[in-house]
């Protein structure tokens, strides 16, 4: 009896945790859209990934010329969890907010569209897993 | 042997309780994962009817080590057509008396991201009375896919009260999609947020190609041209779902034109960026041009138009 009794209680822990880590995730993303002042309008969507310890999430963008775009990119309740790097189609870097302090929101201003590769980890030393949420807002 | 016989009704027993408990343990775990479906349910058994092959992919809300996809907002190549000067015309957009046509839950899906295109686009022209139309045929629609919380009378009354207030509206706007896209990805329908998306691209090239003939204008012939790198990520966003029969239809008609768009050229040069740590700002100094013949952008206007025809009629 006892076997079942364990099976239903794990079967009940993932059906709650699946809902934590949404719910989780919305708060993230809520508390991530702080980072984006009246002047910048959400590209529509939210950008998600559940990451444990080393895994890299990678989410592909166009961005427009003549644009300036703000990336905010989230894990946690806190700033500084999220190291994120932006690349070109051909894997030169662009920018690293590991080089500003893992800094939760970065612009950038696009002299000439171009397709984006945005690779994004924990940061180890303060989260081993996590929702990463990656929000795009351009100015109009 | 004769222990063996008496434990058997037992282990019988033990082995229907056993499917018993798995078999309830699993309802549950449907139940909490369907949650606020329900009222989508009706349509999607009529999707499924029209095809056996059309089964929902229940892909994981989270891409574990995967790629995820993304394309540029309708409302940037709106702003494009109004800076350079196009007049507004509300015979570019899908009529909203048409909504009532839309009777399976994919199609609403694709009718609502055109209708969010349509939206935007009135919008930014100050288009009072069509941007009203289109938010309240927005409201049908999403209510009709069962997404609660967005597009609802409070936010029909928050844009009624912000009228002449663009940026308000813009925001407005902005985040009701950004809510439709976080609700339907909580509630495994990323099918359906992919063909929202979808439906939204579509609208908007069609508005680029329309304008691009009548008014000859080269930066939206240029945007045009460069959605060759956005259909990529279009097609590779729709990819995980063509299992099912509409996201399939979408994503083959999709690849045709990316075909024709296989014959323009995007030239792109890396430059090193420049970075301003004190105002958090990187300009991406890179180029990038698109050589495109008058031929080729005939080709792309005729096939979106196709492509757009077979979704709105």
């Amino acid at each position: 009896m006892k076997r079942y009794i364990y099976l239903f209680s794990l079967t009940l822990f993932l059906a709650s945790a699946q809902f934590e880590v949404k719910a989780q995730c919305d708060t993230i993303a809520t508390i991530c859209s702080e980072n984006f002042t009246k002047e910048y309008l959400s590209d529509g969507q939210e950008y998600r990934a559940l990451l444990i310890q080393e895994q890299t999430a990678e989410f592909h963008l166009t961005l427009y010329g003549g644009s300036v775009y703000r990336f905010g990119a989230c894990s946690g309740l806190d700033s500084g969890n999220l190291i994120f790097r932006l690349y070109d189609e051909e894997r030169n870097e662009i920018f690293s907010n590991k080089e500003h302090d893992i800094a939760p929101y970065w612009d950038f201003e696009v002299k000439s569209t171009l397709d984006v590769i945005v690779e994004a980890n924990l940061n180890q030393d303060k989260l081993s897993s996590g929702c990463a949420v990656l929000l795009v807002g351009f100015k109009p | 042997m004769p222990n063996m016989l008496k434990n058997k009704p037992l282990t019988v027993f033990l082995k229907f309780s056993h499917f018993f408990i798995l078999a309830f343990s699993l309802a549950i775990l449907t139940a909490c994962a369907e949650g606020n479906k329900k009222s989508e349910k009706t349509d999607k058994n009529e999707d499924k009817k029209e095809s056996p092959k059309a089964e929902k992919k229940n892909s994981n809300l989270f891409e574990i080590e995967g790629k995820v996809f993304s394309i540029p907002s309708p409302i940037q190549t709106a702003f494009l057509l109004k800076d350079v000067g196009t007049d507004y015309q509300s015979d570019l957009l899908n009529p909203a008396n048409k909504s009532g046509s839309y009777t399976t839950t994919y199609d609403k899906a694709l009718a609502l991201g055109i209708y969010g295109a349509d939206l935007g686009y009135a919008t930014i022209f100050d288009q009072t009375q069509d941007a009203i139309s289109y938010m309240a045929v927005s409201k049908k629609m999403a209510g009709d896919l069962g997404i609660t919380g967005v597009f609802d009378d409070k936010m029909i009354k928050r844009f009624e009260e912000n009228l002449g207030n663009q940026d308000s509206l813009l925001v407005l706007v902005s985040d009701g999609f950004k809510t439709t896209d976080r609700y339907l990805k909580n509630n495994k329908q990323n099918d359906l947020s992919v063909l929202i998306l979808a439906g939204g691209w579509i609208e908007t090239l069609h508005f680029a190609t329309s304008l691009a003939q009548s008014s000859q204008n080269e930066m939206i012939k240029n945007r045009i041209g460069e959605q060759k790198i956005t259909i990529k990520n279009l097609v590779n966003l729709l990819a995980p779902y063509t299992e099912n029969a509409k996201v399939a239809e979408v994503a083959n008609q999709l690849n045709e034109l990316k075909d024709i768009y296989a014959e323009i050229e995007f030239n792109y040069t890396f430059k090193e960026p420049t970075t301003n740590p004190e105002t958090k700002r990187t300009i991406i100094n890179s180029e990038s041009n698109v050589v495109m013949s008058a031929e080729q952008l005939k080709n792309i206007s005729a096939k979106i138009s196709s492509i757009r025809e077979g979704i709105i009629n």
